[in-house]
Formats: C-alpha cells, sequence, structure tokens
C-alpha cells in the first residue's frame, strides 16, 4: 500500500469536485486528531482496509457547499456530501493499485463534536494530512498485514 | 406554540422538573448506578427513587423554569413505551442548552427518538449548533403550522427502501452478540428491542464498526457508553475496570467487533448473504452519532448486560 496513490487520490477528488487545492503536510502531533464529521469506506478483495476522511464542521460545510454549489449552514446536510466525498477519493484511489483486485463498501458517517477515530491492530495503518484554503483534511488510511488478512478472510 | 399541531397527536407541554416523572413514567430507562437491578424491570419505581431520578434531571437541566420540553407521545408496539417525540425549548441565552440536548439524547438510550429543536429566527445559527450534540433539527417558530406538520413528520419518517426484518439475516447477529457476552465476558445479555431505525442516529460514547460487501453491502455498529465497556472489556481481559486505559478499550471495542461480524459471516457464508469483512473501525468522543447512506435500511437490535443497554445496529443493502 503506496501513501502516495491515496494522496494523490485526495489531492485529485479536491481539485476536480471543490476546485480547491491540498497542501499535504508533515505532522506529527497527535492531538491534531479531533474531528467533528468523518466518512468511513471500507475495502476488500487482494488488500483489505478501510479510508477515513475526517474534517472540521466548518470545513465540511465550506466543503459541501462547493461541491452542490449552495450555501449550507448545517453539519446535518453535509452527511451524504461527506459520502460521496470519501466515495470519491477511495473510487480514484482504487484505479491506482492497477492488476489488483479491490471492492469497496458503502461509506459510513460519523458525526459529533470533537470525536477521535481509531483502527485497531489487526491493521497498519497512515495518517495523510492536508491544508487547505478552507480547513485542515485529514485521510486516515488502515489496512491489514498480510497474515492477518489471511486469518480474517479465513 | 400549542394550537399550531394536528389535535390527533397527543402533546404534552412539560416543565423541567416534570420530564423525570414523565420518562419514568413511560418507562424510559435511567441509567443511573443508584437504580437498582429489580426497578430496571418492574413497572415503576419506588416513590423515593422517582423523587431522586427526578432532583438528578432537574439538577441537569438547571432547574431553569424558562426551558420547556414539550414531547408528543404515541404508545409503540413494543413493550416499552417511549416517547415518539421531543421538542426542545432552549431558554433565551441557550444557557446548558448543549448539556440539556445531549442529557434527553442519553435518556433515550440508543433510541432514536427525534428531538426538535423549537427557535425564532434570529436564533437559528445557535439552534442548528445544537444538532452537533444529538439534536434532530430545528423547528423555527413561528410558521404555518403545515411547514411545522411537515418538518415534524421527516423527523418521524424511517428513511430507506422499506424491507421487512429479514431475521434470516440478523438472527446470526444477535446471537453471536449474545454468546460473545455469554461465554467471552461472562455477562448475561438479553435482547431488548429489535426496530427499523428511523434517522439512521445512534449515539454512544464509543462505538466499533465493521463495514462488509458481497451479497449484502453496509456495516456492523456496536455501540456502547464508556460505564458499560469499561465493564466488559475489564471482564474479558480479567482486569478492574478502572485500571484499563483508553487504548485497551478501543482494542477491546474493536475485537468485539470483529468478534461479532466473524461470527455472523461465518454463519452467513453459503447463503444468499454471503459476504467478505474488511477491518474494525473505533470511534471515540462523548455522545457521536453514526450515519449510513440514505438508501440502507437498517435494523437496530438492544440489548441489556450488567441493567445497562448497548446496541448493535446492521445496515445493509442487498445486491441483485
Amino acid at each position: 500500500v503506496n501513501k502516495k496513490i491515496f494522496q494523490d487520490a485526495a489531492e485529485m477528488t479536491f481539485a476536480k469536485m471543490l476546485l480547491v487545492q491540498l497542501v499535504f503536510v508533515e505532522d506529527k502531533d497527535a492531538s491534531s486528531n479531533i474531528y467533528d464529521i468523518s466518512g468511513v469506506i471500507g475495502f476488500h478483495g487482494d488488500i483489505v482496509g478501510n479510508v477515513a476522511l475526517s474534517l472540521s464542521e466548518e470545513t465540511a460545510m465550506e466543503a459541501i457547499s462547493r461541491l452542490v454549489g449552495e450555501k449550507i449552514t448545517n453539519l446535518n446536510d453535509t452527511k451524504d456530501g461527506v459520502g460521496e466525498l470519501v466515495n470519491m477519493v477511495a473510487g480514484n484511489a482504487r484505479l491506482g493499485f492497477e492488476d489488483m483486485d479491490i471492492r469497496l463498501t458503502i461509506p459510513e458517517i460519523i458525526k459529533g463534536k470533537g470525536h477521535e477515530l481509531d483502527f485497531t491492530r489487526y491493521s497498519e495503518y497512515f495518517v495523510l494530512r492536508f491544508a487547505s484554503e478552507i480547513g485542515p483534511v485529514h485521510l486516515k488510511v488502515a489496512y491489514s498485514a498480510e497474515s492477518i488478512r489471511q486469518g480474517l478472510n479465513s | 406554540m400549542r394550537n399550531i399541531l394536528d389535535d390527533n397527536i397527543e402533546i404534552k407541554s412539560i416543565k423541567v422538573n416534570e420530564i423525570a416523572e414523565y420518562l419514568i413514567s413511560e418507562d424510559i430507562v435511567y441509567t443511573e448506578e443508584e437504580v437498582a437491578p429489580g426497578d430496571m424491570r418492574g413497572n415503576r419505581l419506588s416513590t423515593d427513587k422517582l423523587g431522586k431520578v427526578k432532583n438528578d434531571i432537574s439538577g441537569l437541566l438547571d432547574g431553569k423554569k424558562q426551558s420547556n420540553v414539550l414531547l408528543i407521545k404515541k404508545r409503540t408496539k413494543a413493550a416499552v413505551y417511549v416517547p415518539e417525540l421531543i421538542i426542545y425549548q432552549p431558554d433565551d441565552n441557550f444557557k446548558g442548552a448543549a448539556n440539556h440536548v445531549i442529557m434527553l439524547r442519553k435518556s433515550c438510550a440508543f433510541r432514536d427518538v427525534p428531538i426538535l429543536v423549537a427557535s425564532t429566527i434570529p436564533q437559528q445559527e445557535k439552534a442548528s449548533s445544537l444538532i452537533s450534540y444529538g439534536a434532530t433539527n430545528i423547528l423555527i417558530f413561528p410558521s404555518p403550522s403545515e411547514k411545522v406538520r411537515r418538518a415534524i413528520d421527516m423527523a418521524m419518517a424511517p428513511v430507506g427502501t422499506n424491507i421487512p426484518i429479514v431475521t434470516k439475516l440478523i438472527n446470526p447477529f444477535i446471537s453471536a452478540t449474545l454468546d460473545l457476552m455469554g461465554t467471552m465476558a461472562g455477562l448475561a445479555a438479553s435482547k431488548k428491542e429489535v426496530f427499523l431505525k428511523r434517522n439512521y442516529r445512534l449515539f454512544g460514547d464509543v462505538s466499533g464498526i465493521m463495514t462488509f460487501s458481497g451479497n449484502i453491502e453496509g456495516a456492523v455498529v456496536v455501540s456502547f457508553d464508556e460505564d458499560l465497556a469499561r465493564k466488559i472489556i475489564g471482564k474479558i481481559l480479567g482486569a478492574q475496570p478502572k485500571s484499563l486505559s483508553q487504548s485497551d478499550i478501543k482494542e477491546g471495542v474493536g475485537e468485539i467487533v470483529n468478534i461479532i461480524s466473524g461470527n455472523a459471516k461465518a454463519a452467513l457464508a453459503n447463503t444468499e448473504y454471503q459476504h467478505q469483512i474488511t477491518l474494525p473501525t473505533v470511534v471515540t468522543g462523548c455522545g457521536h452519532e453514526i450515519n449510513h447512506p440514505q438508501n440502507a435500511p437498517c435494523i437496530v437490535v438492544i440489548f441489556e448486560a450488567s441493567q445497562k443497554l448497548f446496541a448493535v445496529q446492521v445496515s445493509m443493502i442487498l445486491k441483485a
């Protein structure tokens, strides 16, 4: 699993759909991993794992306003949009894995002031942090190591 | 506010210190430690217990007389009577409003009772912010009765394509949960309620999510409040609940959802509901909610263990 594939997928999705330039930032501060809304999508097949896109309330409302082209002032109205965004990011990332059979699940949306998202010991994961004009955008990718995957799929 | 609603809905306007009585008399389960086990199953709490609970809740709500909570009640088919709808009107300064909403949401104990916030136009923005804390939507007053009616209907209507509860599909998840609680945690868990979810909102302090795809596509989510999660994981690990760290809880909840979905997957293999599971994700944060895509019906099962409730929900799309 290559970080670059997911980084490109996120940058491409935001640039094409929202006209927002994402800038990748190196940031190891774990305390910044607190969000208001997240979309999680699972994938399985040759690789098993999860992709999660996490945003703050303001960023989500601004992003979805741009996506649908009308002003959104209610976090409730961003749910479908956030699900669609993570779907597009995961879909674009899938294109990066040539010759691999990867299937996506439907997105789940988690909403709650200051929630945290964690993956468990089944998975290895990395966090991609982006800065942008509409605020920080975080993408968490978890995937299983080969041996664990065999166990899960047996 | 009263006369703008249709007469066929019974509407009750209650002052803050009457909420407790209303909730308890309608058999809403109140999960305060002091409530003895017997009381949870009995029809009514004894008078002094009721007084205590009443004090607790009005204490939480600050005893402000300006705050009104209106409840519209209808009896459900389930054994437990719950209010169908809560309309909450914060006081003018929104003092403690967020806490009130959180408390109301908690007392609904995983049932998706819609909470509508009544507000005036200038306060619209402030009221919207309460949605993050557990309110379903806002009602703007004054507005034509038709509009209010529609907003209420929208909050009450089940979403998703209407499928009947497929027992063959949901039973493996239920038995996997009961199995896990019995064998690993040594806790007697019991199934309390099964219903089709209305708003796809499930509130807990810690949730485990497992997405799956195959012939059915969707997710299974297990939600606990923090106390119960600690208790169960403590039992599984053989440790004191208080000595568990945050990462123990996260690991444990991930493990629980992994076992439940793994067992259900095995039980459903070679049927028309065959599917593959992915990896568990754990969400923490007080009172977060989990949403599913609009078109996916969602079945919620509420369990009771150690006199507390927890919820398992399965949302899925059947693929042709």
